[in-house]
């Protein structure tokens, strides 16, 4: 019994120092952005690592949803009568659930895992000794420009994602199934709002957040992890758990947003 | 010193009379706290008690130590026995959970955010794998700090770096990464990187560390031609022979989480400690040896 308590008080001991070390880590990441000199270079180079070579990645991931939705739409609305509904249907789903949820779980297992690797490797590697050593602010110097490239880059993404899934749909439901072009375009922009797309670019900003903080929190602190953080399995075991955590914490936020802004 | 360690008064501190026992070193030394020692103008810094535990296994048992300012101190000891960690403290990486590190009047086991940057700006630290950014080429690696801490302008940067790269012999592996460069290149770029800001302290962590011997010997040669040029302050941490021994002017021996003795190099030669002579000798290859660097 005295065994389980002390257990259970290690483990909350751990938990509660872990919650915190993450909370002082965004707030250090976010500050590094704006404290000089400010590393415009390495931002953009990082907008690049994150952002457009995540781009063919999107495009095909969101063709082919946008394909699913005009297929599985199609047929479900063709039940009812209202295969003119189908534009609606593709855009809504796309604008407030797939387009964020998809591109961001795609951006985190692409763009997620590898920053994680990378400030992983850097942190066993004694890179980061380094560079504190250097007087260098590795939050400053390391995170804040990955924070930058994810908030710009994932919600621009998700609007990649989504009209490439509108495209796929137009495919899938107008060239495949014949239905009408018009009706396809005119319902869907009778039916989205302004609502939808504040939505869409929330839900992006957050998810880009989430990615960036978890997967470089997890590589930066990988020499703290319990079942021994070092070499390449301590890296490879912080990365499966940075992407999982990622991955589960976006679906997480994702109810919390829809939810609020509904 | 009364103990018969450290035949003269230049010893800076003592081995205590449980260390003075003879047969195989002990592996265990039931350690009490070092006295503290009156602190010297010169020193530039000073680890007073300083204990570290990891996970229930005390690493630092109690470490004292004073480092004298534009001298070369030697940290000898096995593998590990806490001298990479007790580097780290000296740079305020890992904080002691007893005892105070400081540096130039300044406790970093204290210190935090922009006093800690400050006292770090003094070092220049040479790892013991180099610990260049991979990510960058020898140029950018050795100009960062000038990037990160100073306003000049590119031109300058690459100028100073040249010059850095030149004093180290790799001027003309500019473009070259750290994985296509050797061991011993890595390391002598490490130096450049660490000496940039001409820094008032250079910590080195095993510098010899899986070079070969014509590779050891051109790193100490080379960190005597930059010491004699830059004058800072060396702390050398190493476990293999110390072929600078006689080069150095302080000693420290580090063993199971304490300083044995540290006093200078003819001190050590002289010292009749059992456990100090099997460490020396046995372990580390003799400190007589007609080897040495020539300074």
């Amino acid at each position: 019994m005295l065994r389980v308590i002390e257990r259970l008080g290690r483990e909350t001991i751990f938990k509660v120092e872990e919650a915190g070390r993450m909370g002082v880590f965004l707030l250090m990441a976010v500050t590094g952005i704006f404290l000089p000199p400010v590393n415009i270079s390495a931002m953009v180079k990082q907008i690049h690592i994150i952002g457009s070579m995540s781009l063919s990645v999107i495009v095909f991931t969101g063709v082919f949803t946008g394909a699913v939705l005009g297929l599985q739409g199609y047929h479900t609305l063709s039940q009812f009568g209202s295969v003119g509904m189908l534009g609606s249907a593709v855009a809504l789903s796309l604008l407030r659930e797939l387009g964020p949820v998809l591109s961001a779980l795609m951006v985190t297992g692409r763009a997620g895992s590898a920053i994680c690797a990378e400030i992983g490797i850097m942190r066993i590697s004694e890179q980061i000794d380094a560079l504190e050593c250097m007087a260098v602010d590795p939050y400053r110097f390391l995170v804040a420009p990955k924070v930058v490239a994810c908030l710009i880059s994932v919600p621009i993404l998700n609007f990649v994602f989504i009209v490439v899934g509108i495209f796929g749909g137009w495919l899938a439901g107008v060239k495949l199934l014949g239905v009408n072009e018009g009706a396809y375009f005119a319902g869907m922009s009778k039916s989205v709002e302004w609502a939808d797309i504040n939505m869409a670019i929330i839900k992006s900003l957050c998810f880009g957040l989430l990615i960036v903080w978890i997967c470089a929190a997890k590589g930066f602190f990988v020499h703290l992890d319990r079942k021994g953080g070092f070499g390449a399995e301590g890296v490879s075991r912080a990365t499966t758990m940075a992407v999982v955590m990622t991955s589960v914490s976006i679906l997480v936020w994702d109810y919390l947003i829809t939810s609020v802004m509904l | 010193m009364g103990d018969g360690l450290c035949p003269t008064s230049a010893c800076a501190s003592q081995v205590r009379p449980e260390l003075e026992t003879t047969g195989p070193l002990p592996q265990s030394v039931n350690m009490e706290p070092q006295k503290q020692m009156p602190m010297n103008d010169n020193t530039i810094i000073r680890l007073v008690e300083v204990r570290k535990s990891f996970a229930g296994n005390e690493v630092l048992k109690g470490v004292s130590l004073d480092v004298e300012a534009g001298k070369t101190t030697i940290i000898v000891g096995q593998s590990g026995q806490g001298k990479s960690v007790l580097l780290k403290h000296i740079l305020g990486l890992i904080r002691p959970d007893a005892g105070q590190v400081i540096v130039d009047a300044v406790d970093v086991s204290r210190a935090k955010g922009k006093k800690l940057k400050e006292v770090r700006t003094k070092f220049g630290v040479l790892f013991q794998g180099a610990a260049l950014l991979d990510s960058l080429d020898v140029l950018e690696n050795v100009a960062l700090p000038l990037r990160q801490r100073t306003k000049l302008k590119d031109a300058e940067i690459r100028r100073r770096v040249i010059e850095k790269l030149q004093l180290v012999g790799m001027a003309d592996q500019l473009d070259k990464y750290p994985a296509q460069l050797s061991g011993g290149m890595k390391k002598r770029v490490g130096l450049a990187r660490a000496l940039q800001l001409e820094p008032q302290i250079v910590l080195f962590d095993e510098p010899t560390t899986g070079l070969d011997p014509v590779k050891v010997k051109d790193m100490y040669k080379l960190f005597f031609e930059t010491q004699k040029l830059l004058k800072y302050t060396a702390v050398i941490v190493s476990h293999d022979i110390p072929k600078i021994f006689n080069l150095s002017d302080m000693v420290a021996v580090m063993h199971d989480g304490i300083i044995l003795t540290h006093c200078s190099y003819e001190d050590i030669q002289r010292s009749e400690n059992d456990v100090v002579k099997t460490l020396i000798n046995d372990t580390m290859g003799s400190i007589y040896s007609s080897d040495q660097v020539e300074q």
